[in-house]
């Protein structure tokens, strides 16, 4: 019988019911599972004492909010939720993954708020009551914020910080001492940054001044610079946070910067940040080193000294770039600090504990004009996984084999497993085929090159075969062309012909089998 | 190119006494019966010294070993239990579908069977079973389908109902 199934079967079997969550690849695009609820663990709960008991907790495991689809939020699932989860906080310890998505500055959370400065200890600490207490002084609640605050064993977050006052890349943190400080000057993050910024008189001297202070230098007073300092971190448990700002515009690193403080979270990814070598010099922990061994930014603004600044304060073995498309920029000149050549040079510097890069300008370079090129990545000894497109890298000599050879076997690092090419404009149509049928890249195994039909014309990827390499295709959706401005950020399909390598074929050139 | 050996044969026996013969790789589909042979010389591998499965009766077993062959070749499981758990539940290959096409008391004699052998593919597709048994049904209509006495007080049932209110369609 069901029933008398060993617990630890019958959680498997109902784990299978858990909400999804999306990967951050997947994006924005609507559907109508946004906001899935746990239908079927809930009628398991209502079946019997045993059956309430393992899947209670599985209900709130994840939970996905998205005001975005769910727009009648004050008499909807949000709205309820939130009297269930204040009347009994200790529901909130069952949540490992939230996606706290609720970009509604006009729902009315004070009440919520209200209720949990009231409940009892035993249910909310007295730290998260302080907090929600500064939270209000600072700016309004949001409903993200109190989520957040009732689920303290969270791993990953999916969070949506609609202003630039919103603090909670300080909670994050999980360092009293940072909480302090940021609370010691209410009003540090109204700044010049976005429309919705308040004006605030006394403030704008902390950020106009960027050239006053020395490049890199802490302007924090305090003592302990190091991780894992922080007593009773409330956010110990988080591995993974996603932030996602705004829809247009693009808001200082240093709104996420103290995230990096937080030792347990290994995994950020940001979207729509500004990293540029300004907005290093108003950050306050720049001789704080991270935990944090994979970076995604996407649709963020970031020049070399941000590059640098990412990489000598996180030993990175992830790195993924997406340059924003011209919808985030305030104006095509804030993206002219972009030197592709300083980068390269950073990479080259400070990279070398990267396992992966993807790096990925198209839409970026419609509207911005970028100097030079990443250069020579042969230095990368650990780098076994390329996404980007060959005019990022280089200038190749494409009419002679042996010359584009020579070219591909410096710039690319030695020991790549797989490389993704994306469609260059005027560059790069021969190296597919060099690389396929070159023996100095005999640690490749996966060669990916993204279609551009249009300018498919001098080798048909379509029909291109190589000996030892099978052929196949995909159809991905890739953020390219948002010149109309008609959907910002969107996304196009596009088809990528992959090549594996023939494991036999390989391995009999490697004298592995006879 | 090296000859393949002829593959080795192993003996296992049921909790009822009875003894098959199977391919070594076969059994090694069997996280535990795998163990257990790194640890016993191939010369204590006998038809007399049949390593015992002692939670397995004959005709589960049987059942068991007909999965392990028609899976003997598929690649390591992965260890990524996050990427399993957002396969979809109703993904289970057609072979499989049919094999689990029995009755429940010997389902759930195949899942505990592979919980016990440590078979994690063949644990899945059990568990994957049940649940699209389960998916979309009413409480009331999975107890009625697992034969489940519901042993909630109306007061329990009215808290509980009260608790997912908020997940309800409206």
């Amino acid at each position: 019988m069901l029933s008398t199934l060993p617990t630890e079967i019958l959680h498997r079997i109902f784990k299978l019911f858990e909400t999804p969550f999306r990967s951050w690849e997947q994006g924005d695009e609507t559907s109508s599972e946004q906001c899935p609820r746990p239908h079927d663990l809930i009628a398991l709960s209502k079946v019997c004492h045993r059956f309430h008991a393992v899947a209670r907790p599985l209900i709130y495991r994840t939970l996905v909010f998205r005001s975005d689809v769910d727009l009648d939020l004050d008499d909807s699932f949000l709205d309820r939720f939130l009297h269930v989860i204040c009347a009994d906080p200790s529901i909130g310890l069952n949540i490992r993954r939230l996606h706290a998505g609720t970009p509604l500055s006009d729902f009315d959370v004070d009440h919520f708020a209200d209720k949990l400065l009231a409940a009892p200890e035993t249910t909310l600490d007295e730290r998260r009551k302080r907090w929600l207490e500064r939270w209000s002084k600072v700016g309004k609640h949001n409903v993200a914020q109190v989520l957040l605050l009732l689920a303290p064993q969270v791993r990953v977050l999916d969070y949506f910080q609609e202003l630039s006052e919103d603090c909670v890349s300080t909670y994050l943190s999980g360092r009293q001492d940072v909480e302090d400080e940021l609370f010691a000057t209410v009003g540090l993050f109204n700044n010049e940054d976005t429309d919705s910024d308040a004006a605030g008189s006394e403030t704008a001297s902390q950020d106009g001044d960027e050239d006053n202070q020395s490049d890199g230098a802490p302007a924090g007073q305090l003592q302990n610079r190091q991780l894992g300092l922080a007593s009773e971190n409330p956010m110990g448990l988080l591995r993974e946070v996603r932030l996602k700002y705004g829809s247009y515009m693009l808001l200082r690193m240093r709104h996420a910067e103290d995230i990096l403080l937080n030792p347990g979270i290994k995994i950020l990814r940001l979207e729509g940040f500004r990293w540029t070598k300004g907005d290093v010099r108003v950050m306050k922990w720049n001789d704080v080193v991270s935990n944090v061994t994979t970076l995604q930014l996407r649709n963020c603004l970031i020049d070399a000294r941000g590059l640098s600044n990412a990489l000598c304060r996180c030993r990175l073995r992830h790195l993924h770039i997406v340059l924003p498309t011209h919808s985030r920029l305030k104006s095509d000149r804030e993206g002219e600090g972009v030197d592709f050549d300083e980068m390269g040079a950073v990479l080259r510097r400070h990279g070398q504990s990267l396992e992966s890069l993807d790096f990925e300008s198209i839409a970026f370079r419609k509207q911005c004009r970028v100097n030079g090129y990443l250069g020579p990545l042969n230095v990368l000894s650990g780098l076994t996984s390329l996404k980007m497109s060959v005019e990022e890298l280089g200038q190749f000599n494409e009419e002679d084999e042996d010359e584009l050879k020579s070219g591909l076997r410096t710039f690319l690092p030695p020991a790549l497993e797989s490389i993704h090419i994306r469609p260059s404009k005027d560059t790069g149509r021969r190296v597919p085929r060099t690389l396929l049928v070159d023996e100095a890249f005999s640690t490749l195994q996966t060669v990916e090159v993204e279609v551009d039909d249009a300018n498919d014309n001098e080798i048909n990827l379509h029909n291109l075969k190589v000996s030892g390499w099978s052929k196949s295709s995909r159809s991905d959706m890739v953020c390219r062309d948002n010149e109309g401005e008609e959907e910002p950020d969107g996304l196009s399909p596009c088809t990528v012909a992959i090549f594996l390598r023939d494991v036999k074929v390989y391995q009999m050139a490697m004298g592995q089998i006879e | 190119m090296a000859e393949s050996k002829p593959a080795q044969k192993i003996w296992i026996r049921s909790n009822d006494d009875k003894t098959f013969e199977i391919d070594r790789d076969v059994g090694e589909r069997s996280v535990l019966i795998k163990n257990l042979l790194e640890d016993v010389g191939d010369a204590d591998l006998s038809e007399e010294n049949a390593i015992p499965i002692q939670n397995v009766n004959e005709t589960v077993l049987r059942k068991v070993i007909e999965w392990c062959e028609h899976h003997r070749n598929d690649p390591p499981a992965s260890q990524d239990e996050e990427s399993d758990a957002r396969k979809k539940t109703t993904e289970i290959e057609e072979w499989d579908q049919k094999f689990m096409q029995v009755d429940q008391e010997m389902l759930f004699e195949i899942i505990l069977a592979a919980n016990y052998l440590d078979i994690k593919a063949l644990l899945d597709v059990g568990c994957k079973t049940v649940a699209n048994m389960i998916k979309g049904k009413s409480p009331e209509e999975i107890r009625k389908t697992f034969n489940i006495t519901n042993d909630f007080s109306p007061e329990e049932e009215e808290q509980i109902r009260r608790e997912n209110e908020w997940a309800e369609d409206r």
